[in-house]
């Protein structure tokens, strides 16, 4: 009667505990609440620079990956495609049922760079080849090193296991451009944001954790989060350039 | 008498070094890739075979341009320990800055405006990309070499590298957009001598 009594009160607070943020926690559980925000370069005055330039007359031709003029502002305001991701420091995230990530060649739009499919190691990247002929492809990496997915026959699918994590384009031996974009996070813990933002993790085992984030062309900060049973922890993440070392 | 024989010795001196580059030892490459698929863009550098072997730097510095929010070249190829001048040369009021994530040099310039130059010196060898922070179309590559001998392979598949002294070395492909696995083969340097080295290149 006492231990059901304790289990009662215990599981009571543990819910007000989580509802006092507005995050439900799973009894035992523990929370993250992350804000993500984007930072402009300090010292930057849009207003006097060239934020309201979009090309002129000498301008390199706008393209379909450049659509507005090379002079386009990065939109700090507006970013998007920001990954968010948590690394248990002891052990290992639980494993997630792995997902499929469908996509066919040739690629009938142009990808956004800025927008990549987001996966986690183990989950498959499943290709169909719409061409009639047989394709050879292969992930390209932003370290610039290659993984062979192999050959695929024209009107056919195939699958490969994704193993390795980071930013990476999806190649083949027929066409000269990529046919998409992918980001692989090492943890199953993942979500994709964009700036302004607050995103919620609420089924977590208690312990350490590193989190991270990525943005195909803004570093992220980083923190390290001690998760306690019940709880929600809030942290931040800023996306920008000002925390890198600076040249004088 | 030291200034009578001055002009001798230099002549002496540059007749030496012209000797000496003409006859230092060269390496001759061709790069073949599968029947009928296009040489890809790429480079192939020395390293040494003793990683404590250093090689000075080139004391002229490369040019990065920004005008017209583009890096020009969008690809520079540099040796270690080289110094790069980025040139906001547009000509207007613009700002730029430059920055790199990339492991062999993390670092932001800040912002500047016309017509001013800051340097980075690259110490690491490797990939280095580079961004301006507030246009969204600006990025470059600077790939930095362990040593100042280096050359682009033809698109014919052919290259060679002069310059290097003897020794062992370890020669290595780069490729800006890789289709293939980069290859590393040992070579070793002779005085007067050519090294002939064929590389063939695979995705395995």
């Amino acid at each position: 009667m006492k231990s059901l009594l304790l289990f009662l009160t215990t599981a009571i607070l543990s819910a007000t505990l989580g509802c006092a943020s507005g995050v439900k926690i799973p009894p035992g559980k523990s929370a993250v609440e992350i804000a993500v925000r984007a930072e402009p370069k300090k010292g930057y005055h849009p207003e006097n620079a060239s934020a309201s330039y979009v090309g002129g007359p000498g301008d390199q031709v706008s393209t379909s990956a450049n659509p507005s003029g090379q002079y386009t502002p990065l939109d700090y305001a507006g970013l998007y495609g920001i990954v968010i991701w948590l690394e248990p420091v002891t052990g290992t995230a639980p494993a997630a049922a792995p997902q499929n990530l469908p996509l066919a060649s040739p690629n009938q739009k142009q990808f956004d760079e800025s927008s990549p499919r987001v996966g986690t190691i183990g989950d498959k990247l499943i290709i169909l080849n719409r061409s009639t002929n047989t394709d050879t492809f292969y992930l390209r990496f932003d370290d610039g090193s290659i993984a062979d997915i192999g050959t695929i026959g024209g009107g056919k699918s195939g699958a490969y296991l994704l193993k390795r994590p980071g930013a990476q384009s999806v190649v083949s031996d027929s066409l000269d451009r990529p046919i998409d974009r992918l980001f692989v996070t090492p943890s199953p813990l993942y979500k994709i944001t964009h700036c302004n933002s607050t995103i919620t993790f609420n089924d977590l085992a208690p312990g350490d954790y590193r989190l991270k984030s990525w943005h195909y062309r803004l570093p992220g900060s980083t923190a390290n989060l001690t998760l306690v049973p019940n709880k929600a922890a809030k942290a931040t993440v800023v996306i920008g350039v000002n925390a890198l070392p600076k040249v004088p | 008498m030291a200034k009578r024989f001055s002009p001798l010795l230099l002549l002496l001196f540059a007749t030496a070094t012209i000797h000496a580059q003409t006859t230092r030892p060269a390496i001759s490459g061709t790069v073949k890739v599968e029947p009928g698929k296009p040489i890809p863009g790429m480079i192939v550098y020395l390293e040494p075979a003793d990683p404590s072997v250093q090689f000075p730097s080139p004391t002229e510095p490369a040019l990065i341009s920004q005008q017209g929010a583009k890096f020009t070249p969008s690809l520079l190829i540099i040796s270690v320990g080289q110094r790069v001048d980025f040139f906001n040369d547009e000509n207007r009021p613009i700002e730029h800055n430059v920055f790199s994530q990339s492991p062999p040099k993390q670092f932001d310039l800040g912002l500047w405006r016309p017509p001013i130059k800051k340097s980075v010196v690259f110490e690491k060898p490797g990939l280095v990309r580079l961004f301006c922070s507030i246009h969204r179309y600006m990025d470059g590559v600077i790939y930095v070499c362990p040593t100042p001998f280096f050359t682009t392979v033809s698109p014919e598949g052919t290259f060679s590298i002069s310059g290097a002294p003897p020794g062992d070395y370890i020669l290595k492909t780069w490729q800006r957009t890789p289709r293939y696995s980069e290859q590393s083969q040992p070579i070793t340097v002779n005085e007067g001598k050519t090294t002939v080295v064929r590389l063939q290149m695979s995705r395995k």
